[in-house]
This record gives C-alpha cells, sequence and structure tokens, in this order.
C-alpha cells in the first residue's frame, strides 16, 4: 500500500470515479471525475491541528460508525495518501436561506462544541450586526432549517444573540479585531446612510482595506434600526456595539450629514472620495389613500416610531388604531400600547398573510394589542380638524395576486364604525429622494426606487452605488445588508482592489432534506429564552427576550443535524500551518488516454437488517463480522478490548453465526468464500485477545477451507484453540434481560433443537455487489451478471476477462474472492493489461539524492512505534524514548503513532537530515514486513538502506507477554539497547547489479504452463515451454477430460485457442523435454534440458533464462486398496469415469451397458493423511457437474461427502440443481468412512448419514471415487531440488506468501503456477499462469536486476581451501577456485548466497565473514544484552 | 561463473522503443483495495504506467480494515 502511495509510475487518483470510456483496447479514453479533496495533497502534512479545531462530528465509515470522527479526517492513521480530506454534502440549507450568505451551521456547530470565541468571530468575519440580527432578523434560516422536519427548528437566530451576548461579558474591546489581516489601501470611499445597509457595506469595504467615511442623517448611526424598531426588541446598547465594532475596524462616522441637504454626491468626489455608497433607506410612510387622511391624529407609523425613539416621547390617544400586518405596524401597536393606549390592529387579509414576524404578533396579543383581521380603512371619521373614528370596511380573501397572496376584496355594504383619537398607517414606506432624482445620471423606477446594475449594484452614476430600501422598497434587515454586501463587492471590483476579504459565497449545491439523515435525531424540545412577563411591560421599553444561557445554547447547538457535514467554519484554515486547506475547490472532469483497464472494486457487505429474525438493529448485542473484526483490532474503537455495546462488558459467551445472506439467505444465492475462514479466524482471535471468553461457538452449514492451509488452520481453531462448531443455521435471535441474547437453531448433526444463550452475536456477512458496480458498468460499456457483480466472459475457465476487450478484472468485483486468489487475480490482470501497452514502458526513474555521510562518529536516532495500542497498550513508551535516549551513540530518540504511516516516515526523514543521523533504530513491528518500508524511506533521504536497524517489539515483548507488561518492558528495552549498540557498527552495503537475460521458460505444457507462456510472450518477452510428453494440453486433454463446468464447454477448445495463441505469439514449444539441471540466479539462470525418453535426437540443450515459471502441475490420490478400488472393475475414479464419459459422446457406458445407479464418495484422498491433508478444491464442482451428466440419462445418483464446496463460480447454483434434479447427497462425519459393499463386484455404498441419523445403503452398479489433488511426482521432487523450492506440510511446493506472493518463491525469479502449488481448478490455475506473467514482466522489463549485498564473503588470506564451505551450503554459493600460485580458496557466487552465514559459522579459520552480520555487530549485541545482566546481578 | 560475464548480456538485448513517461499510455486501475492495489504495483514495477482511481480518500479498501489476516495472521496494513 504504501509502495503503491510512492511509485512513481503510479499517479494515485482519489476522491475519483471513472464515467466514461471510449475508444479500442490499447487508445482508449477514459472520462475521470475527480471530487474535491478540500486539502492540498501536496501540503498536507497530516500533523491533526485541522482535526483538533474541527467542530463537526460525523459517523466514522471506517470504524462503520461505532465512533464519530470530525468532518475533517483521514481514514485511518497509515492511510495512503496521508493528506486529510474533508467531507461535505454540500451547501447547508440554512446558509442558502440567509441573504448574507452566513455560515450558520458553522457558528452552531462551534457552540455545540463550547467554542464561543470562535463562534463569534465566524459571525463577525460575514455580518457586522450579530447583535442586531440575532434578535431582529426574520431568520429564513429557521425556516429552512431541516430539523424542523424532526421537531423543531433549531433556534439559529437565539444562537446568534448568543455569541453577540457572549461577546458583551467576555470581548468588550473586540480584541480579535487586533488579529485580521488587512492590507491598508489609498483609495477613500463614502458610505452614505448608516442603516444596515450603509453599516455592512461600511464594513465589507473596511475590510477590504479602504478607508470609509459614513455619513448620517441623523445625530446616530442604525437608521431605521435606531428609529424604527422599539427598544424592547433591539435596545440601544445592542446596536451600539454593533456600530462601536466597525468603529473599532476604523470606520468613520459623519453624523448630522445629510445628502442634498448638507452635502452633495459631487462634493464627495471633489474631496477625494473614489467611490459612495447611497443607503439612505425608506423613511416616509405611504398615505392610505381614504377620506379623513389629512386629520390631526393620524401619523404614519414610521414617523410615530421615529419620532420617539429620537426624541423619547410622542403624543399617543387613548384609543389607537393600527393599520397594516407587517412588522412596523406591529412595533407601533406595541410602543403605542406601552405608553398606555388601547390598540389595536386592522389588517386587510388574515393572520396566515401578515409578513409581520408570528412571535412578534403573538407577543402583541398576549401585551393586550387587539387584532382586526380582514379589515381596511373606509374613511377616517373626523370631528374638526380631529380624528374621531374610522369607517371599517370587512373583506374577504379572492383570488391570489402577483405576489401569491390572496387578494382582499371588499364586502359590498358591510361597513361598520369605530370609535377612535388615533390612527397610525402602517402599510409602507418609501425613499425620500427628491435629491438623488435631481442628478440626471440617476435613473429612478416607477415606484421611486434607484435603479441599480443587478450585479455590482452601481447607479447610472458611475462610482455610485446605491442599496437597500432605497433601491429594494421596504424590505428585511438582512435584505438591506445583502445590498450593501453586493455594493460593496462593486465597489471593490470598480476600484480594482483585487481580493475580497469575506469569504465567497459557497458553490456547492445546496443539500436536500431527504439526504440528512435523521434516524438517530432524539426529539427535543426547542431552547426557549427566558422573557420578561407581560405585565412587567406596561409603561416600559425594557428588552422582552432575555437571551440562552450557556447550557441552553450548547443544548440547543447539538440539535443541529450537520446538513452540510463540514459547516464551513474555516477554523481549519486558521489552525492549518502549512496553509494546505482549499474549501472552495470544485470538482473536476479529467480525460485520461489509457491502453486498458482493470476492474477491482470489489464488494460491499450485506445489510443484514433485510433478515429480520436475526436482530441486527434491532439488539444492539448482534453485530456484524467486520464490526467484530474492527473490535479485534488494536487501532480499533475499542483499542482491541472485545466488549459488549450495550454495557461495554467483556462477553462471555459468543455466537458467529455463517452464511448471512449467502447460499440462499437473504435473497442471495451464491456463497461469499471467504467467510467461513474469517469466522475461524476471528473467533481464534477472540480467543487469544481475551482469555474471559468462556465459550465461542461458530454455527454454520458446510466448513469451507477450501484453500491451501485453510483446512489445518481449521482443524488448529478446533483442538488448540476450543472452538466449537455446530453444523446449523438459527431459526431467529431473541433478546432478553441485561442484553443477553438467544439463538433458537437446530443442530442438524445432533438432530435436536437448541437454544444457545450469548452475550454477544456475530453475523458473518455474506458479499453482495458494490453498490456503485451498476454505474460503472455502464460507464465501461461491460455486462453484469445476475447477481450485479460484473460478469466474466469464461466463467468456466478464466476469471480475469470482461465482456469488452481491453477490461480486466479481478478480485471481488467479479464475486467474492479470498486475499490469496484475489492477489493472484490481480497480478494476472496485470498481465492482461499490460500486453496491451507493452511497448509503452516508461523509463525508470533515476533519484539522485545526496548520501548521508557516514565517515565521522555514529550519530543515531532512535524511534519507538506505539503501533495504535499494540505495543503501547502493553509498554510505558515514554520510558523506552527516555532509555533509548540514554544510550552510547544515540542523538535523538521520541515516539510516534504509527511509525509505518506515511507521516511519520516524514518526521523521520526530516529528523535524519537535521541531526545528521547515520544510523537510524526503528523499535516497532517484524522486519519481516516492514524492514522494506523503512529502508526505502532512508534511502530517500540518501541514508545507506543498510544502516538502517529494525527492533520487534511488538511480536516479541507485548504480543508474547501480554499480562506482564514489566517483564516485557525490560526485553524491550534490553532489545532497544542491542540494537543500538549494533547500528553503532553498521556499514553500508550496496545493491549489486547483474544483468538480466531477456528470456523465460516455462516449464510444463498443461494449461496453466500454456497460459503463463502466452501471457508472457503477449508482453513481449522471448519465451521457452517445455513439455516432458508429447503433446501440450496436460489434462486438458482427450480422453481426461471433457467438458468444463459450469458451462459444459467442450475443454479440448480450450487448449485448441491457447496453442493457437502460442504459435501466433512467436512462442518456442520443446516437447518430450525435461529440466535436468539449472545453475545461476535470478536473471540468469542456465538450465539443462534433456530427452527423458529418447525420442528427439541429439544431447542434452543449453540455455539461458532470466525468469522461470513452474507448470507441471499436481498427481491424483491413487486410491489403490480402498473402497474395493482395483478389487472390484465397478469401482473407478472420477478422472476415470471422464475418460468413459469422452469415449462415449457423454454417456457413461460400463459393462456394456449404462449405469443405473452410481455412487460417488467425495475426498477420497483429501483432507487425510497419506494423500492431500487439505481440500483438493476441484473435486466437489466435478462431481457434481458428472452426477447431472448421468442424471441426465436417467441414472440414480448418491453422492457420499463431508462438506460440499462448491466454491467455483457458478458451482454452487450448479449444486443446487443437482439437489433440485434429485441426485442424493448423504453427509457422512467428518472421521467417517463410507463403505463399498460387494462381493466379485462393488453391489452398494453404506454410510451413517449424519442428518438422517440413520445408516444409508445406496444401490450401486458404479461406484466413482472423488480422488484429491497430490504433488506429481518424481516431478516436483526433482524441481525441488534443482530450484532449492520448500514444500509445505502438505507437500505442495510453497509459495514466499500464502496470501500476499501466491506465485512467488523463496527462489528470486523462479515461480509456481498451478497445481504444483497447491490444488485448484482451471479458472484459479489460470489466474495464477497469468499472475506469473506479470511477475515474470517485472524481472525482464530491466536490463539489470539488484541483488542483496548481505552475503558471505571470503578473506583469501585466511582461507586454507578446506572446501567445508561448499560442502555445507543448500544453495552451492561458496565453491573452490584455484589461484594462479596453485591454492585453493573459497569463492562466493554474491547471486546465489542468502546471506544466512552458515558458512561463516562453519568456516574453521574464521575467512568468511557473513556481511550485515559481522562477529562485531552480533558481539555487540551480545555484550550490551549481558552488560544488563551484570549490573542486575551486582545489583541482588 | 555466470556472474563474473555481465558483459556478455548486453549486445542481446533488442532495444525496445521507449516512450517518454508523459507520452506513454498506461493502464487505468479501479479500484484501491488489495486487487487494485495488487495489479497497479505489478503493472509499475514493470515499468507501466498506472493510473489508479479510487472513490475514497484513501486506498486499502476492506483489507485494511481488517485486523489479521488467515492464514498467516500477519498485520493487514
Amino acid at each position: 500500500m504504501m509502495d503503491v502511495g510512492r511509485h512513481p509510475n503510479v499517479e494515485l487518483l482519489t476522491l475519483s470515479e471513472l464515467v466514461g470510456l471510449r475508444g479500442e483496447p490499447g487508445d482508449f479514453v477514459a472520462t475521470v471525475r475527480r471530487r474535491p479533496r478540500y486539502v492540498d495533497l501536496d501540503a498536507c502534512t497530516a500533523c491533526t491541528d485541522c482535526v483538533q479545531v474541527c467542530p463537526v462530528e460525523y459517523p466514522d465509515e471506517y470504524e462503520l460508525g461505532a465512533v464519530q470522527r470530525r468532518a475533517i479526517y483521514r481514514a485511518y492513521a497509515q492511510a495512503v495518501p496521508s493528506c486529510f480530506a474533508i467531507t461535505k454534502r454540500g451547501k447547508a440549507p440554512c446558509r442558502n436561506a440567509c441573504p448574507i450568505d452566513q455560515a450558520a451551521q458553522g457558528y452552531v456547530a462551534l457552540i455545540a462544541e463550547g467554542e464561543f470565541k470562535e463562534a463569534l468571530a465566524l459571525i463577525r468575519k460575514q455580518n457586522p450586526l450579530p447583535g442586531v440580527c440575532g434578535r431582529v432578523c426574520h431568520h429564513p434560516c429557521e425556516e429552512a432549517c431541516v430539523r424542523g422536519e424532526v421537531d423543531a427548528a433549531v433556534s439559529i437566530r437565539a444562537l446568534k444573540r448568543f455569541a453577540a451576548d457572549w461577546e458583551v461579558a467576555n470581548e468588550p474591546d473586540y480584541s480579535y479585531v487586533d488579529e485580521y489581516e488587512i492590507e491598508r489601501k489609498d483609495e477613500r470611499a463614502a458610505v452614505i446612510g448608516a442603516g444596515p445597509a450603509g453599516l455592512t457595506c461600511a464594513h465589507d469595504l473596511a475590510l477590504a482595506g479602504y478607508e470609509v467615511h459614513v455619513f448620517e442623517a441623523l445625530p446616530f448611526a442604525g437608521g431605521m434600526l435606531r428609529v424604527g424598531i422599539p427598544t424592547y426588541r433591539l435596545p440601544r446598547d445592542v446596536l451600539a456595539r454593533d456600530v462601536g465594532f466597525l468603529e473599532k475596524l476604523g470606520v468613520q462616522f459623519h453624523y448630522d450629514a445629510e445628502l442634498g441637504k448638507t452635502f452633495t454626491l459631487d462634493d464627495l468626489f471633489e474631496d477625494g472620495y473614489r467611490a459612495a455608497f447611497v443607503g439612505v433607506g425608506a423613511h416616509e410612510s405611504l398615505k392610505l389613500g381614504c377620506a379623513g387622511e389629512e386629520l390631526e391624529g393620524v401619523v404614519g407609523a414610521v414617523e410615530f416610531l421615529r419620532e420617539f425613539n429620537q426624541e423619547g416621547k410622542v403624543s399617543v390617544g387613548k384609543k389607537v388604531a393600527v393599520i397594516g400586518g407587517g412588522n412596523a405596524a406591529v412595533d407601533a401597536a406595541r410602543t403605542a400600547r406601552r405608553l398606555g393606549a388601547d390598540v389595536t390592529i386592522f389588517y386587510r387579509r388574515t393572520r396566515n398573510e401578515m409578513p409581520a414576524d408570528e412571535l412578534e404578533v403573538e407577543e402583541a396579543l398576549r401585551e393586550g394589542v387587539g387584532l382586526e383581521l380582514l379589515t381596511a380603512p373606509d374613511e377616517i371619521l373626523g370631528k374638526g380638524s380631529r380624528v374621531v373614528g374610522m369607517r371599517v370596511q370587512r373583506m374577504e380573501l379572492g383570488e391570489p395576486d402577483e405576489s401569491g397572496r390572496r387578494r382582499p376584496v371588499a364586502i359590498e355594504g358591510d361597513t361598520f364604525d369605530v370609535e377612535l383619537d388615533m390612527v397610525i398607517p402602517a402599510i409602507s414606506q418609501a425613499p425620500a429622494i427628491d435629491h438623488l432624482d435631481a442628478d440626471e445620471a440617476i435613473c429612478l423606477t416607477k415606484w421611486r426606487t434607484v435603479e441599480v446594475d443587478e450585479k455590482t449594484g452601481m447607479t447610472g452614476r458611475p462610482g455610485v452605488f446605491a442599496g437597500g430600501d432605497v433601491v429594494t422598497g421596504p424590505g428585511m434587515v438582512t435584505e438591506a445588508m445583502a445590498q450593501g454586501r453586493r455594493a460593496a463587492r462593486g465597489i471593490i471590483d470598480y476600484l480594482n482592489g483585487g481580493e475580497y476579504a469575506v469569504p465567497e459565497p459557497s458553490s456547492l449545491p445546496v443539500v436536500e432534506s431527504e439526504d440528512v439523515p435523521k434516524d438517530d435525531a432524539v426529539p427535543t424540545p426547542r431552547a426557549k429564552m427566558f422573557e420578561l412577563p407581560p405585565e412587567k411591560r406596561e409603561g416600559n421599553f425594557d428588552e422582552v427576550e432575555l437571551g440562552l444561557t450557556e447550557e441552553q445554547a450548547v443544548a440547543e447547538a447539538k440539535r443541529c443535524l450537520s446538513c452540510g457535514i463540514c459547516a464551513e467554519c474555516l477554523e481549519c484554515v486558521a489552525a492549518c500551518k502549512p496553509e494546505a486547506i482549499r474549501h472552495f475547490d470544485t470538482e473536476k472532469t479529467e480525460e485520461i488516454p489509457v491502453g486498458a483497464v482493470i476492474v477491482a472494486t470489489g464488494f460491499d457487505e450485506f445489510d443484514p437488517r433485510v433478515m429480520r429474525n436475526y436482530g441486527y438493529g434491532v439488539y444492539d448485542n448482534v453485530m456484524t463480522s467486520l464490526e467484530f473484526e474492527r473490535m479485534l483490532s488494536a487501532s480499533g474503537p475499542t483499542q482491541g478490548q472485545i466488549v459488549r455495546p450495550t454495557d461495554r462488558k467483556p462477553p462471555k459467551r459468543i455466537v458467529y453465526i455463517q452464511c448471512v445472506g449467502a447460499r440462499g439467505e437473504g435473497g442471495q444465492h451464491f456463497c461469499s468464500r471467504f467467510c467461513c475462514m474469517n469466522a475461524v479466524k476471528d473467533a481464534m482471535l477472540a480467543k487469544i485477545h481475551d482469555p474471559s471468553v468462556e465459550s465461542m461457538t461458530i454455527l454454520y452449514t458446510d466448513l469451507r477451507a477450501f484453500g491451501k492451509g485453510f483446512e489445518q488452520f481449521v482443524e488448529r481453531s478446533r483442538e488448540v484453540d476450543e472452538i466449537h462448531y455446530v453444523r446449523g443455521r438459527p431459526a431467529k435471535i431473541v433478546g432478553g434481560d441485561g442484553g443477553t441474547l438467544t439463538v433458537y437453531a437446530e443442530d442438524t448433526l445432533a438432530g435436536t433443537q437448541i437454544q444457545l444463550e450469548a452475550d454477544l452475536v456475530v453475523l458473518s456477512v455474506a458479499a453482495r455487489p458494490n453498490e456503485t458496480t451498476r454505474d460503472l458498468a455502464e460507464a465501461l460499456g461491460i455486462e453484469l451478471d445476475p447477481y450485479g457483480f460484473i460478469r466474466k466472459r469464461n466463467p468456466d475457465c478464466f476469471y480475469l476477462e470482461t465482456t469488452r476487450d481491453g477490461i480486466y478484472l479481478c478480485g471481488s468485483a467479479g464475486g467474492p474472492q479470498v486475499i490469496p486468489d484475489c492477489v493472484a487475480q490481480a497480478s494476472g490482470a496485470a498481465a492482461l493489461a499490460a500486453k496491451h501497452v507493452a511497448l509503452q514502458r516508461v523509463p525508470d526513474e533515476v533519484v539522485k539524492v545526496e548520501p548521508v555521510d557516514t565517515s565521522g562518529e555514529p550519530r543515531v536516532g532512535v524511534f519507538i512505534c506505539h503501533c495504535g495500542a499494540n505495543i503501547a497498550g502493553l509498554l510505558d513508551i515514554q520510558n523506552l524514548v527516555d532509555h533509548a535516549s540514554q544510550l552510547e551513540g544515540v542523538v535523538c530518540a521520541s515516539d510516534e503513532l504509527f511509525a509505518c504511516s506515511d507521516s511519520s516516515q516524514r518526521v523521520i526523514q526530516d529528523a535524519i537530515l537535521e541531526h545528521k543521523l547515520n544510523r537510524l533504530v526503528v523499535a516497532a513491528c517484524t522486519p519481516r514486513t516492514h524492514e522494506p518500508v523503512f529502508r526505502k524511506a532512508c534511502e530517500a533521504v540518501g541514508l545507506n538502506a543498510y544502516l538502517f536497524e529494525m527492533v520487534n517489539i511488538r511480536d516479541q515483548c507485548s504480543w508474547v507477554h501480554v499480562g506482564e507488561p514489566e517483564a516485557a518492558l525490560a526485553r524491550a528495552r534490553d532489545q532497544i539497547a542491542m540494537a543500538a549498540a549494533r547500528a553503532r557498527r553498521l556499514e553500508p552495503l550496496h545493491m549489486i547489479d547483474v544483468p538480466v537475460e531477456p528470456a523465460a521458460l516455462v516449464v510444463g505444457g498443461g494449461v496453466a504452463g500454456l497460459q503463463a507462456a502466452l501471457e508472457i510472450a503477449h508482453q513481449g518477452f522471448k519465451t521457452i515451454i517445455v513439455e516432458k510428453t508429447d503433446k501440450l494440453g496436460g489434462r486438458l486433454n482427450k480422453p481426461s477430460l471433457t467438458k468444463l463446468y459450469p458451462t459444459g464447454r467442450d475443454a479440448e477448445k480450450l487448449i485448441g485457442e491457447k496453442m493457437a495463441g502460442l504459435e501466433e505469439a512467436g512462442v518456442e514449444i520443446m516437447l518430450d523435454t525435461e529440466v535436468t539441471r539449472a545453475d545461476g540466479f535470478v536473471g540468469n539462470f542456465d538450465v539443462e534440458l534433456a530427452d527423458p525418453s529418447g525420442k528427439r535426437k541429439g544431447t542434452a540443450t543449453e540455455m539461458r533464462a532470466g525468469a522461470i515459471v513452474l507448470a507441471v502441475g499436481a498427481g491424483l490420490y491413487d486410491p489403490a486398496g480402498e473402497y474395493g478400488y482395483g478389487e472390484y472393475a465397478n469401482v473407478i475414479t472420477s478422472l476415470e469415469l471422464e475418460q468413459n464419459f469422452a469415449a462415449n459422446a457423454g454417456r457413461a457406458v460400463f459393462d456394456w451397458k449404462h449405469p443405473e445407479n452410481v455412487a460417488f464418495i467425495q475426498c477420497v484422498g483429501s483432507k487425510c493423511e497419506g494423500g492431500n491433508p487439505g481440500c483438493s478444491r476441484y473435486c466437489c464442482p466435478t462431481t457434481i457437474k458428472q452426477a447431472m451428466m448421468l442424471r441426465e440419462h436417467g441414472a440414480n445418483v448418491t453422492v457420499f461427502y463431508k462438506d460440499i464446496r462448491t466454491i467455483s463460480d457458478g458451482a454452487e447454483e450448479m449444486y443446487r440443481a443437482a439437489r433440485g434434479n434429485g441426485v442424493l447427497f448423504v453427509k457422512i462425519a467428518e472421521y467417517d468412512r463410507a463403505e463399498v459393499i460387494g462381493d466379485k463386484a462393488a453391489a452398494a455404498v453404506e454410510a451413517y448419514d449424519v442428518l438422517l441419523k440413520s445408516r444409508v445403503r445406496a444401490p450401486a452398479d458404479l461406484v466413482v471415487l472423488s480422488t484429491g489433488m497430490v504433488p506429481r511426482e518424481p516431478d516436483t521432487t526433482i524441481l525441488q531440488s534443482i530450484f532449492k523450492i520448500p514444500r509445505g506440510e502438505d507437500k505442495f511446493l510453497m509459495e514466499r506468501h500464502p496470501e500476499l506472493g501466491p506465485v512467488e518463491t523463496t527462489t528470486d525469479g523462479v515461480f509456481i503456477v498451478g497445481c504444483l502449488q497447491a490444488p485448484k481448478d482451471i479458472a484459479d490455475s489460470l489466474s495464477q499462469a497469468s499472475a506469473a506473467a506479470a511477475k515474470v514482466a517485472r524481472l525482464l522489463a530491466r536490463d539489470t536486476v539488484k541483488l542483496e549485498p548481505a552475503i558471505a564473503e571470503v578473506n583469501e588470506e585466511l582461507c586454507r581451501g578446506c572446501g567445508q564451505c561448499a560442502e555445507i551450503c543448500r544453495f552451492n554459493a561458496p565453491g573452490l577456485v584455484q589461484l594462479e600460485s596453485g591454492v585453493y580458496v573459497a569463492r562466493v557466487n554474491k547471486a546465489v548466497c542468502k546471506g544466512c552465514g552458515t558458512c561463516a559459522v562453519w568456516c574453521p579459520t574464521g575467512a568468511i565473514m557473513a556481511r550485515h552480520f559481522t562477529d562485531l555487530q552480533v558481539h555487540a549485541m551480545l555484550e550490551t544484552a549481558l552488560q544488563r545482566e551484570k549490573v542486575d546481578d551486582a545489583q541482588a | 561463473m555466470p556472474f563474473d560475464n555481465e558483459k556478455e548480456n548486453e549486445s542481446k538485448r533488442e532495444t525496445e522503443p521507449e516512450a517518454a513517461p508523459s507520452e506513454a499510455k498506461g493502464v487505468l486501475v479501479l479500484g484501491g483495495g488489495i486487487a487494485g492495489i495488487q495489479a497497479a504495483l505489478d503493472l509499475a514495477d514493470a515499468r507501466v504506467k498506472v493510473h489508479l482511481v479510487e472513490r475514497g480518500p484513501s486506498i486499502g479498501g476492506r483489507m485494511s480494515q481488517l485486523d489479521k489476516t488467515f492464514p498467516t495472521m500477519d498485520c493487514s496494513i
């Protein structure tokens, strides 16, 4: 994984998807959509500072939701690339609704985290008037709030007010403004009118660095906020604070300066202002337009409120009518009410249509204001010049008008009179702009508002901008602010001011409500502010709403559903020292020319919620296998502790249930292949992790331990780990008291109903097609199989081809696979894809780094890895660091959470350079997997790889000494000291470059060999295939195999295709040829080829090959003497039956007739001593195929089996079909044997059927033994000795690594494929064969190969030529040569030597030294270890 | 001993046309799990340009979530 991230030939495109592919093989163009990461890949150092400040929590997908992560995250510590990413779902609806684009979700999230200062700062960045908006904004954000669909919208406005109130108490001097980085500019701008529009414009211009002067006609700032809104809603000091903030920003205010009276626009420009913003508002009430309006006692609402708010007093009547339904009407009514009047609001529509804030109307009514709906003034009645009453016209609602509201229509003749002494019309306001009308360049609309440019807010006069009510007519506060903001942007553009200081509005699409998960939201009431009780309001203008407490605010903020996920609070931007955050990155589409495509998109887990009887999602203590796996992981959500979700206590009884969503369960019919072994592994791990687990039971149907070594693995779990296996599927799982679960199941072997009590139930969930597979298939133009996995072109023999040429397949995208098969398929697909671009190989990148100086004193650096909790869970890391830093030669010692992670590697590399380290020690996990990682890191900064020393304090200390932390610590201290001592004596070594012979030899002409040869040749390399018989094709030749399952295709045809391919590709074929000897080493094998039969003329030939693929297949178990084989003529093997089919056109003929009763016996020579100890894999599907062929012609077929392992493609379906067709299956016990009954000939097969619980006898005129595979002899033994490849317990040749190196061997350059490695069927053999081709290409694609320099070296002065080293070496590395002087000395073949050191130990004169393990180095380690013991003894 | 005859090989190798890295057409690997990673590495090590496309923010796939793998019980990372 790390390698791929750093490989110069790999371009990693994360967060990307393929959306289209055009062209043809060798010449495709792929269209890839790349979603933004929002963090710069190159700049991010993965320091996690951003995570510390991110306020948004989100369920951690990597931990399957078991814990929460932040919106900015990295999937896991060792993730590649290590760069963080931000999750955004889109623009939050609250933000979208806000006229000024306030990032509401951002400050809500910060308040929820208790980060009040940060919340305030975020608000202030976008909004100069939080105190005002927190009180009087019409809060469209709350209307849009998705939480409203759960219970009630989040009180966003109240939270903003909370932040503003917090500022009063905690930041009275706006000290955070000092941190603003404002680049001052020389230009001056004028803002006319200090209302919300003007103040916002001034704010934005000031932030952009302009000198801003505000001119206000009144003696104070605020405009309508000051003179229109009563103080019980908006106290003066709140407004003053917001204005104070602007003053702090440097905005200068000039009061009593009225445009058109004390100054003109021309004056401003003459005074040097470069631009002006006109935001003078709309301060004149509109007339009612009815008779009597001129009477004394008729006062417009704006004028009424202005006089009161400016003078502090106003004359008010005893009985007052307010006409209108907007906020101005309600404000006027509540003001008059407070001044002692009896007030009624007359409104011409219904309450629903009232534009005033609903809460305001509510409060007004509570305070005793009357409300007459569906009424309009018909005439104001007067006596003399004074108002005495009003004739009121009743209305009804008619058709909707252009605003969408239903138009009020007078009800003819329905009027009534009311007595009054004051009427306050509050129907609307208009701007007072006669002075602007006079300016010829400035145009007005027919509503007498100023006309401006839609985008910039500029009027007809260049440099003059306008916004707010003067442009729109009376509107809401934030709408006016938005206008001020638009004009500020326009002015900055106009003045060429460049960058805009307030963040751009988010360009993301708005989040749809249905995309926001709401299931986990527990209905919680919305926070309610404390209020002044209504009886205390009369006669005063004290603020009614008293704000939220801290507790209330935090609780209210936590109700937010985080619709956008990332709240765009920009805290990460501030925290990120390398400035890597890119919040405004956008999606991009890229076109990439490619020669071929490999699909490796994997699978998804089956969702067990579908199977309701299992209780997943109902009972917390029922979890999936992957969730359980995460719990087992030391870096997982519980740090490796096994706990029940309900009470976090360790479970004593665990039940593991197999086939959840597989083999007919949950609507899926296929077998997922990996679950059986995964369950066995998890069960073993659970027992190891937690000894308090008393019982671990696995409920299974068939145990499909089909892979190499799997059977033995299961055996170990039964015997060593005491895993309890029960054959049966549960009927249901029922929850009981205290989280205990009861599993009701049938034990099908015991034939009883059982109830298992469990503390924890784990569901082994099957695979299902990846959710994106369908779209991907469409984009690629390939087909899917009926399950929705990617369709294989030839499921009977080859898994790697899709239905479109040039597009290949590997891993679980084509159906579930186990890891070793995945890896083999992946390499195979690589070989197939490479042939389309084989002539376009790129030259190796030569990276030159300055080598670290190693000449001086050793300077050792020691790094201790936590390995998550794997090491740090037991060992005191700080103690180790302190200890290490005291050691001789150590100049720096430190610790890392995961030393192998990209970020830690960088830390280590930086340390090498900074501290001039010339030796490095890492105390971590096993060098077997991780030494190469650290060596590469060293080399990248010029430190020779052999100056690195690794200590395994995980496997050797924390894992093995799990109950003894102190002893483990002491041991780790010793090991680190020894490593440091050795490190000081390490010497640089350099890789040995040797040339590579660009030719490959394939040994074995079966189908695997043919495939390997073909794919190597396709990549342009010279290829020779040798076969010891006189014919290519191996077992696929007649009369061995007839038809391929599950398609029934003719096997010989497949061979024909491959052979034609060989010819075309120019592969040299040598029949009747065997390998008799091979010398040399990777890149340069000298192979002797001989003709065993003597048919071919001439003697042995020699050839040189760079790489060798062995593919000689396997033999079949010989059942002689068992089951009557050899004794009864009618007992045959499955291969013999196949040959019989071939000879008789697919219909078996035995003893001149078609057999009527056929019995198959499975596992003959498999899962047994003397044969193959493991599963032979091919036999179950083969038997079923043969049974079907017999059944077709009416034969009665009975199959005696132990487990049916139909794991090949389509085999499970074939098995179901066979059962449906009447093939009888008899399950016998694991250690039982079927018995063949007969006299002279077999007559029946008998066995105890563990399911029927009785002995079953199947009459048979033909018995077929399904024989397992065993290594082919003597071929395997010969090849083993020629190529020095070890054999496993099962006697098959051993691969380098069971999971990650399935075709490599310990001998570099020699590969094994097909049944030589382990039994398998054709498709899996061909995957391996293709994989070997990829491995061969890796070698042959270069002129040279690098060899290990840590090998033996002979000091010829000391050597006396005794030759003992040559005798002892199993690799034939040392040999004697005669010098000119005539004496013999030993010399080591550097390419063959493995550096094991055996010869160095053996050498009687000490002439041989094992490099990298010199006496000096080893002695240093021993002395260090013994020294400590001396100290201990002395202390004792 | 073959190792001592290093020079011999040089003339044998046919010169293959090598494209500049920017022009060379590569292979698109879809999916950054164990299969995708293995395919990408085999190609890249054979000097083939690889574009590895992964839907998520990092590679590693399902296997990176496993604690250990059978039968070796090795760490999966």
